[in-house]
C-alpha cells in the first residue's frame, strides 16, 4: 500500500493533471488562459464553504463545478473581442482581482484562507477522473468534429465564421468546459489540502498549469496530463525554494518549445503562417516551360 | 490623509503621486508598444528583466548612482535582447501564442537565476538620488519621485522624438505599418526588429531601476506589478501607438492613485485592476487609436 | 563583347502552400527595354513581382540582376542594388505623410535633393500635398507618389505592377504616357498589366503569363493584328 506521503504526492499530481488538461482544452481552442488557478480557487472556496458546515462532499463538488463553469462562461463571453495576447492578459487580471477579493473578504478567511475543510479527496477519485478524461479524449474527441473545430478556432477562426457558425460562441463553449474541469480540480484540491488560500488563485499557480500543458504538449489530449504528472513528481524530489521551480520550468518550457515547438506529445502539426518562409510545394516534376 | 485636508489638496496630491507611479507605467507601456509595433507580439520575459535591472542596480549601488543605473539598464538590455533571440524570434512566423508562452518560460529562467544569485528577500536600495520631501500648501512631493518622473518622462520623450523625426524613426514606423513596403524601400526590417527589442528591454530595465529607487527596495518579484499595469496601459493607449502608451500610462497612474485616495487604500489594487479589466472588455482596441 | 541582360530569371517556381503560383518561369530584361508581361487575373503576375523583389521566397530557380545572383538576397538589399517595385495597389503607407513616403527612397546611398526636385517637376501635386497624410490622396495621386518614390531611388530596373488597377481612365492614360516617357528616357522597365490595350505600343517586347507560366507573345500577334486583350479573351 502506498505511504501517505506518496499518496499525497500522486493525488497532487493527479489534481494538477486535471487542471492542466483543462487549460489544454482552452489552449487548443485558441484561448491561452493564465487565470485558471483562480477559477479552480473560486470552485474550491465554493465547495469548502459547503462541506465545512457539514454539507455533502459530492454536492459541494457539483456546486463547485457549476460555479467555475458559469464564471468561466462569463469571463470568456466578455473577452471574446480581445486577441490572443490581450485575452491572456484579461485572464491574468481576472485572477489577480479574484485573489485580492479573496484576501479582503472576511467570510472567506481573509489572507489566511478558508480552513477546516474536511479531507475528502482520495487518490482513487482523482485517478478515476483522469481515466474518464483519457477515455473521453480517445473515444470522443480524437478524430471527431470537435477536434477539427478546436484547431480551426485556434488557427483560423475566420474560417469558422465563414462557414456559418459563430467562432465566438464555440470558443465560449470550450472555455466553459475547460472551466468546469478546472473547477473539479479545484474542489479536489480544497479537500486534499483542507484549505483554500488567496495565493492559490494568483498568477503563479495559473502559470504552473500552463507550463504543464505546454511542456506535455498542449495540442494533444493526454500531453498536459503527462506533463503535469511528470513535473509535479519531479519537483517534489528536486526542490530548492524559489529557484528550482522557475529555473526548471523555464528551462524545460523553453527547451521543449524550441526543440519541438508543439510540446513532447503533440499529434497535430501547427500550421505555419505565410511570411517569407514558404513550405516546399510538392515536386512540380521538373516541367519545362514552352 | 486626514479628513481635515481640503479635497482640492487631496486631488493635487493624488495627481502628483499618480504621475510619479504613472511615469513608470508609461515607460513600460511605451516599451511594449515599441516591441509590438515591430514584431506584433509581446515579450513577457521583460517583466522579469525589469526586476533584474532593479536588482543589478542595487548590487552596483556601492559604485554610485550613475554606474548603478547604467549597469542595471545595460544588463537588462542585453538579457532582454537575448530572450528575444531565443524565445521570440524563432516563433514569430508560427502560432501567435508561442512567443508569448516561450517568453514566459524565459522570464521564469531569468527570475530563477536572479533568485539564485541574489536570494529571494527584499533588499533595501541605498539612496542613489536625493531624498527628502517638499511641501507646497499641503501637498507633499517626494524628491525621489520627482527624479524618477523626470528621468522616465525624459527617456520616453526622447524616444518619441527619435521615432517621429529621425530617419531611423521613419524606418521603424514604416516597417511597423507595412513591413513589405518598408523592406522593398531599403529598410532592413530585421535590424528594426532587433533594435526595437533592445530598446524595449532597456526601457523596462530602466523602469525596474527607477521602481527600486522610488520604493526604496528591490526584490525578485517586483517586475510583475509595474509590468502588468504597463501592459494594460499599452492596450489602453492602442497597441503600437507610442504617444498613446505614454498618456495611458500616466492616466492609469492617476486613476490608481485617485482610487487609493478617494475610495479606499486597501481596495486600490482592486479598483485599478477592475477598471483596466472593464476597459479591456468594453473597448478592446484601447481608448486611443490602435496601430 | 558579351552583353548581359540586366535581369535574368531562370527556372523560377513559387507558390503558397501546395499551389504553384509561378511554374518554371524564365525570361530576361535588357537595359533600356520596356518588357510587358500581360496576363489575366490570377496568372501569378503579382507573385512574380514579389518574388523578384524578395518579398516572397521562391521554391526553385535563379534571379540574376546586373550580373549578381540575388536569389537569396533580402528585399532591402535588392533595392539598394538598384531594383524598385511599384506595388500593385500603389503600396503607399497611408499613415505616413507624402513626404515620409518619398523619404523612404533615401535609404539607398544614391539619393540627392535634386531627385526630390525632379519629383516635384514631374508631379507638382506632390509638392502641394507634401505634409498631408498619404491616405488622403486620390488613387491617381497615390500612383504618382508610388512612381515618384521608385524613381527617387535611381533604380536601374523599375518593376511596375498593374499601375492601372482601380484608376479612372483619364489617370490611366496619364500614367501610361508617363511610362512611355520614362522608357524614352532610357529607363529599364518591367511592366505587368492585366488589360493590355493601351500599353502594347509602349513595349519593346511582350510576354504572356497564364497560370504561372510564361510564354513569349506569339509572332502573329506582334502589335499589328489582334490586341492582347482579344487574344486573351478579355474582350
Amino acid at each position: 500500500m502506498l505511504s501517505s506521503y506518496m499518496d499525497h504526492v500522486l493525488t497532487m499530481a493527479g489534481i494538477n493533471a486535471i487542471g492542466a488538461w483543462a487549460v489544454g482544452i482552452a489552449i487548443r481552442s485558441g484561448q491561452l488562459s493564465v487565470g485558471h488557478a483562480a477559477l479552480a480557487g473560486i470552485a474550491g472556496y465554493s465547495a469548502g464553504l459547503i462541506t465545512r458546515d457539514g454539507g455533502s462532499f459530492w454536492l459541494a463538488v457539483i456546486v463547485a463545478v457549476v460555479v467555475a463553469a458559469v464564471t468561466g462562461a462569463v469571463l470568456s463571453a466578455l473577452t471574446q473581442r480581445l486577441d490572443h495576447l490581450f485575452f491572456a492578459l484579461a485572464t491574468l487580471i481576472f485572477g489577480e482581482i479574484a485573489a485580492i477579493v479573496a484576501t479582503d473578504t472576511e467570510r472567506l478567511g481573509g489572507a489566511a484562507g478558508l480552513a477546516s475543510i474536511p479531507f475528502e479527496t482520495t487518490l482513487t477519485m482523482v485517478v478515476v477522473t483522469l481515466v474518464i478524461i483519457v477515455l473521453v479524449e480517445v473515444f470522443v474527441i480524437r478524430g471527431s468534429r470537435a477536434e477539427v473545430q478546436m484547431q480551426l478556432l485556434a488557427h483560423n477562426p475566420s474560417l469558422v465564421d465563414l462557414s456559418g457558425s459563430s467562432a465566438r460562441r464555440q470558443k465560449v463553449v470550450y472555455f466553459t468546459l475547460s472551466a468546469a474541469a478546472v473547477g473539479l480540480a479545484g474542489a479536489f484540491h480544497a479537500h486534499e489540502f483542507g484549505v483554500v488560500q488567496p495565493r492559490d488563485l494568483e498568477f503563479a499557480p495559473s502559470l504552473d498549469l500552463v507550463v504543464y500543458a505546454v511542456v506535455g504538449g498542449a495540442h494533444s489530449g493526454y500531453g498536459p496530463i503527462v506533463g503535469a504528472i511528470a513535473l509535479t513528481v519531479g519537483t517534489e524530489f528536486i526542490d530548492i525554494p524559489g529557484i528550482t521551480r522557475p529555473v526548471l520550468f523555464g528551462a524545460i518550457l523553453l527547451g521543449v518549445l524550441l526543440v519541438r515547438d508543439r510540446g513532447i506529445f503533440a499529434r497535430v502539426p501547427l500550421r505555419l503562417g505565410e511570411g517569407r518562409g514558404v513550405t516546399r510545394s510538392p515536386d512540380s516534376a521538373g516541367s519545362v516551360s514552352a | 490623509m486626514s479628513e481635515n485636508v481640503p479635497s482640492f489638496t487631496r486631488v493635487i496630491q493624488a495627481i502628483v503621486d499618480g504621475l510619479m507611479a504613472g511615469s513608470l507605467y508609461a515607460l513600460v507601456a511605451v516599451a511594449f508598444s515599441i516591441l509590438w509595433a515591430s514584431v506584433r507580439t509581446v515579450n513577457l520575459g521583460l517583466l522579469q528583466v525589469s526586476a533584474m535591472g532593479g536588482i543589478i542596480a542595487y548590487s552596483l549601488s556601492a559604485n554610485g548612482a550613475v554606474v548603478a543605473i547604467l549597469g542595471g539598464v545595460t544588463a537588462a538590455g542585453v538579457v532582454g535582447l537575448l530572450i528575444h533571440f531565443v524565445a521570440i524570434k524563432p516563433f514569430l512566423k508560427k502560432w501567435a501564442l508561442l512567443p508569448i508562452v516561450a517568453s514566459l518560460g524565459a522570464g521564469l529562467l531569468v527570475r530563477g537565476a536572479v533568485i539564485l544569485l541574489f536570494g529571494e528577500q527584499s533588499k533595501r536600495m541605498p539612496q542613489l538620488v536625493p531624498t527628502g520631501t517638499w511641501e507646497m500648501s499641503g501637498v507633499f512631493i517626494r524628491r525621489t519621485g520627482v527624479v524618477v518622473l523626470v528621468v522616465a518622462l525624459a527617456f520616453v520623450l526622447v524616444g518619441l522624438y527619435l521615432t517621429a523625426r529621425t530617419r531611423i524613426g521613419l524606418a521603424f514606423r514604416a516597417s511597423s505599418w507595412n513591413a513589405d513596403i518598408a523592406g522593398a524601400y531599403g529598410v532592413d526590417t530585421e535590424r528594426v526588429r532587433v533594435g526595437s527589442a533592445f530598446a524595449a528591454a532597456v526601457a523596462v530595465g530602466l523602469a525596474g531601476v527607477l521602481a527600486g529607487v522610488l520604493a526604496g527596495s528591490v526584490h525578485p518579484y517586483m517586475g510583475e506589478d509595474n509590468g502588468l499595469k504597463g501592459l494594460v496601459a499599452m492596450l489602453l493607449g492602442g497597441a503600437g501607438n507610442l504617444p498613446g502608451a505614454l498618456l495611458a500610462g500616466l492616466l492609469v497612474g492617476m486613476l490608481e492613485s485617485g482610487a487609493g485616495m478617494f475610495i479606499s487604500g486597501a481596495l486600490k489594487n482592486v479598483v485599478s485592476y477592475g477598471l483596466l479589466f472593464l476597459v479591456m472588455v468594453v473597448k478592446p482596441s484601447g481608448l486611443l487609436k490602435e496601430r | 563583347m558579351e552583353h548581359r541582360p540586366l535581369l535574368e530569371v531562370t527556372g523560377l517556381s513559387a507558390g503558397y502552400g501546395s499551389a504553384l503560383a509561378l511554374n518554371d518561369v524564365a525570361f530576361s530584361v535588357d537595359e533600356g527595354e520596356l518588357l510587358l508581361i500581360v496576363g489575366p487575373n490570377g496568372a501569378g503576375k503579382s507573385t512574380l513581382m514579389r518574388v523578384l523583389m524578395g518579398l516572397h521566397r521562391q521554391n526553385a530557380g535563379q534571379i540574376i540582376f546586373a550580373g549578381t545572383d540575388i536569389s537569396e538576397m533580402k528585399p532591402h538589399l535588392r533595392m539598394r542594388l538598384g531594383m524598385a517595385l511599384v506595388f500593385e495597389g500603389r503600396g503607399i503607407i497611408r499613415e505616413l505623410t507624402v513626404e515620409e513616403n518619398l523619404d523612404l527612397a533615401r535609404f539607398t546611398q544614391r539619393w540627392n535633393p535634386g531627385l526630390r526636385d525632379e519629383s516635384f517637376d514631374r508631379f507638382p501635386i506632390l509638392k502641394r500635398t507634401l505634409k498631408r497624410s498619404a491616405g488622403t490622396l486620390s488613387g491617381g495621386e497615390q500612383q504618382m507618389l508610388a512612381i515618384a518614390r521608385a524613381l527617387e531611388t535611381q533604380a536601374k530596373l523599375l518593376l511596375i505592377d498593374e499601375p492601372s488597377l482601380g484608376l479612372a481612365p483619364k489617370i490611366v492614360s496619364f500614367v501610361f504616357e508617363l511610362l512611355g516617357e520614362l522608357a524614352q528616357e532610357g529607363k529599364t522597365i518591367l511592366l505587368v498589366e492585366q488589360r493590355a490595350a493601351q500599353v502594347e505600343s509602349l513595349a519593346t517586347r511582350a510576354m504572356l503569363m497564364r497560370q504561372g507560366r510564361i510564354e513569349p507573345a506569339p509572332e502573329s500577334l506582334e502589335f499589328t493584328e489582334m490586341s492582347f486583350d482579344q487574344y486573351l479573351g478579355n474582350e
